[in-house]
């Protein structure tokens, strides 16, 4: 599995563009925005957005990006692209008769997964030099942030909501991309069915009631709202089991598919 | 033609039995191969040849692993077909297909990672003749040198068989001489079993010990070359009583060349002469005339095709 792994790896840091767009774009995007969000606000008032800042819970509540659509959308690319790669240059005819297709999947899902964790601990690191930086370049030195256990706590929930919301984005697209041998078809279907539940949700207001979409996102989001903002506990908990029963249901969808699927051309 | 064996025998390297694939259903169903069975010795170069879909292809992604059989089983090295079994296989399918944007000695390292051969890659570079590209981005590669790079992707496993598909096409002259030179060399020199799929005939005459000869998913024929080239010869004579000999020997004769073809078993020529000479026939010339691989390929892929 470690050479599966490497040449995974290898794969991807030869594919810059793929690498950036696909895993690297959501999280520096997401600091470029707070950079320019606390700049315009400094321009405006002269001073920072807030007084004291507890970095980690801000870095918790910036892991929410891994709901939002267009971060989906990106994901999705980076995600299908590692398993088209091999329908593209109709590779799969060197690794087939290696490897065994469950290890092939299990080791793209796996690369997926890991590039996505090393995204989101990007988002965390940037959340938290930006909020240093804030507050050393608004005179207030450290006593401008502060580090809480509680904080500690929201950023491991958080991180482990994001990764979790983002494995079942994983199984959804590599199943697609195996089912469609396309990147476009998968890629399309996760960023619509993400931005559909956007706007259920606004339409339904669901926001502060216990129902929940039975779709990944809206999932992700009661999830989050229960154990970050002491939300609905019973939409929390539906989220959870929805949002298990979307990756166990697509993953295995995705490993059965291509198990039996006839590589007659890639 | 029908082969008769036991599934996975002991000194093939290769062995199918009554493998059975169809694609699509109902009325637009193909069948890819039906009922097919050959074993491929070990240690030889065994050739594949037939037409556009005869299943040459479908049977090489079947070994592969990459296409499922509806029926029948395959053997490699006496044990079922199986990622374990498949790790004694070195295999070039098709054209070669490479990711771009690796050097040649990237993909090598990266297959050679997976069955811990690591110390071979240049070697197998050497090997195979691109050595000196070894570094540069397969992108940038002419067909000939993805060829190289297919057979050594193929050889860097350490393998004890390897499975090429028209592994000359796009080689120049001097390139499709070195390739056959590799191919007999793995076979004489290291023992490797090599099944070679070819649309050139007279490569596989040139290389292979053995051939079989697949038509619409069967197998049309199988042996020895030599055997398979001896089995369609022809005597020819030229005499001086044409016309009467033709209507002596009747249907196993015709004329041609300017003397006549007589179809019959080589051992039964000195008979034939010793009788056309008793019977006064003036005998100018007599020659046996074996046929090439092509008559052979074309007499069994053609004759019976309605």
């Amino acid at each position: 599995m470690r050479a599966l792994l490497s040449g995974e790896m290898l794969k991807l840091i030869r594919q810059p563009a793929i690498l950036f767009w696909g895993y690297l774009a959501v999280p520096f995007f997401v600091l470029l925005f707070r950079l320019g969000l606390e700049m315009l606000v400094f321009v405006r008032t002269g001073r920072g957005m807030g007084d004291t800042v507890d970095i980690l819970s801000s870095a918790a509540k910036t892991l929410s990006v891994s709901g939002n659509a267009v971060g989906h959308l990106l994901f999705a690319i980076g995600i299908a692209c590692v398993f088209f790669t091999e329908y593209r240059y109709a590779t799969w005819r060197h690794l087939v008769p290696r490897c065994g297709r469950p290890h092939l999947f299990a080791a793209k899902f796996l690369i997926c997964l890991l590039c996505l964790a090393a995204g989101l601990v990007l988002i965390v690191f940037g959340d938290m030099a930006l909020n240093l930086a804030v507050s050393l370049l608004s005179g207030r030195g450290l006593s401008g942030v502060l580090i809480s256990f509680e904080g500690g706590r929201l950023l491991v929930l958080a991180f482990a909501i994001a990764l979790f919301e983002l494995a079942v984005l994983t199984a959804v697209v590599s199943a697609l991309t195996i089912l469609t041998r396309s990147m476009i078809a998968a890629v399309i279907f996760s960023f619509v069915l993400t931005l559909t539940v956007t706007l259920l949700q606004l339409y339904l207001d669901l926001a502060n009631t216990a129902e929940i979409l039975p779709l990944p996102a809206s999932a992700a989001s009661a999830l989050r709202d229960w154990l970050l903002f002491h939300g609905n506990a019973e939409a929390g908990h539906l989220g959870l089991v929805v949002l298990s029963g979307w990756l166990a249901a697509t993953s295995a969808l995705g490993l059965v598919a291509f198990s039996r699927q006839q590589l007659t051309s890639e | 033609m029908s082969v008769l064996m036991e599934p996975g025998a002991v000194d093939a390297a290769l062995a199918v039995h009554a493998v059975e694939k169809r694609f699509g259903h109902g009325a637009s169903v193909v069948v890819a191969l039906d009922g097919l069975s050959l074993q491929v010795p070990a240690g030889r170069v065994y050739g594949l040849l037939g037409p556009n879909g005869a299943g040459k292809s479908t049977l090489l992604r079947i070994v592969a692993g990459l296409v499922r059989p509806d029926r029948g089983s395959v053997h490699i090295f006496g044990a079922p077909a199986s990622v374990a079994s498949r790790q004694r296989l070195g295999m070039l399918v098709e054209a070669a297909s490479f990711y771009p944007f690796l050097t040649a000695r990237e993909h090598l390292e990266m297959f050679a990672r997976l069955s811990d051969t690591c110390a071979f890659v240049d070697p197998v570079l050497r090997r195979v003749g691109i050595l000196s590209a070894a570094d540069k981005k397969v992108s940038g590669f002419s067909l000939g040198m993805k060829q190289q790079l297919g057979i050594g992707c193929a050889l860097i496993g350490r393998p004890d068989a390897i499975v090429l598909d028209e592994p000359t096409n796009g080689l120049d002259p001097d390139g499709i001489l070195e390739m056959r030179s590799l191919i007999r060399e793995l076979a004489a020199r290291d023992g490797i079993t090599v099944l070679l799929s070819s649309h050139l005939l007279d490569e596989v005459e040139r290389v292979c010990h053995r051939v079989a000869i697949l038509r619409r998913g069967q197998l049309a024929a199988e042996g020895n070359v030599a055997d398979l080239l001896n089995r369609d010869g022809r005597f020819w004579l030229q005499v001086e009583e044409t016309d009467t000999l033709l209507a002596r020997l009747g249907e196993h004769a015709q004329a041609g060349d300017g003397g006549i073809y007589v179809r019959l078993p080589r051992k039964d020529v000195p008979d034939l002469i010793a009788s056309l000479a008793a019977s006064g026939i003036r005998i100018h010339e007599a020659k046996w005339v074996k046929p090439d691989l092509e008559s052979v390929f074309l007499s069994e892929t053609r004759d019976l095709q309605p």
